[in-house]
């Protein structure tokens, strides 16, 4: 049976849906019995979302002192 | 937390090529932190801003070139990527690869499994498993943002990508050179990073 150290080093892959198919059903089949690998798991689907929540712009402030930058250099150019 | 919608391509290029400011605002907020991302993953610290700062450039100037073969994202995207390797290039006498060692620490604390490989340290219950309610938690929102400035660049930009920009992994590879395999454990590396950090965070309250 697979261990649930294995299972943690395959659940990248299992998540990523390139596992084949009798190790995806080892997996399956360990989580059925393991409650603690069910949890692991979980977990790391909750911390996917998690992630996509975060935010990861920059503020208004700095996006303005980028675009004047970036319209004098483009000015400049232009007239060059 | 979650991320207003930008406009769609058609309206971001119309504005973006009548140098709306506007526009030009909502794009370089929304871009600049996974450009910035990007350079560094390829060619490290020191020139990523400056990369960068070129890449928004050659966008302004090819943007009527554009011939929307791809989304504007990925286009972006291949700006940034195409600038810092040919700086790569231009600058590799001058880098010190630290970057880029590779990350081998384990997933998972050893310890925490034994001879068999079966947990003897299990993880521990959150207090929900509900992603919005763990984020209600002003601390814990700040630390996942700490921890993933914190993760190698390459896990970092891997992860942006994959998760928060939503590119095709197809696509990633390409810009970071790497294969599909190695983006799997880019983002196992990364996520397990973070699922550690919040694990630690339920029980220290800290991270």
């Amino acid at each position: 049976m697979l261990s649930c150290k294995e299972l943690t080093e395959q659940a990248g892959d299992y998540l990523g849906k390139q596992l084949p198919l009798s190790k995806t059903l080892q997996l399956k089949m360990h989580l059925l019995l393991c409650r603690h690998c069910r949890r692991y798991l979980k977990q790391l689907r909750t911390t996917i979302y998690m992630v996509k929540m975060t935010p990861n712009t920059i503020s208004d402030e700095k996006a303005k002192q980028i675009v004047d930058n970036l319209f004098d250099h483009y000015t400049q150019n232009q007239t060059k | 937390m979650s991320h207003k919608p930008l406009p769609d391509d058609e309206q971001l290029i119309s504005g973006l090529l009548k140098k709306d400011q506007a526009t030009y605002i909502i794009v370089v907020k929304h871009y600049q932190y996974i450009m910035v991302n990007l350079a560094r993953s390829i060619i490290g610290d020191a020139f990523a801003e400056e990369v960068v700062q070129e890449s928004w450039l050659s966008m302004a100037k090819g943007l009527d070139k554009f011939e929307r073969r791809s989304s504007f994202k990925t286009w972006l995207m291949r700006i940034v990527a195409n600038a810092a390797k040919s700086r790569l290039r231009r600058e590799s006498r001058q880098l010190h690869l630290g970057e880029y060692t590779l990350d081998d620490s384990p997933l998972i604390n050893p310890q925490r499994f034994n001879s068999q490989g079966h947990w003897q340290s299990p993880p521990s219950r959150w207090e929900s498993d509900d992603p919005e309610t763990l984020l209600s938690s002003q601390q814990l929102g700040d630390c996942l943002e700490k921890t993933i400035e914190k993760l190698p660049h390459q896990q970092r930009t891997a992860l942006d990508m994959y998760e928060q920009q939503e590119l095709p992994s197809q696509e990633i590879c390409n810009l970071l050179d790497i294969s599909e395999s190695n983006l799997r454990v880019l983002l196992h590396r990364a996520r397990n990073r973070i699922r550690n950090m919040i694990e630690i965070f339920h029980q220290e309250g800290t991270c």
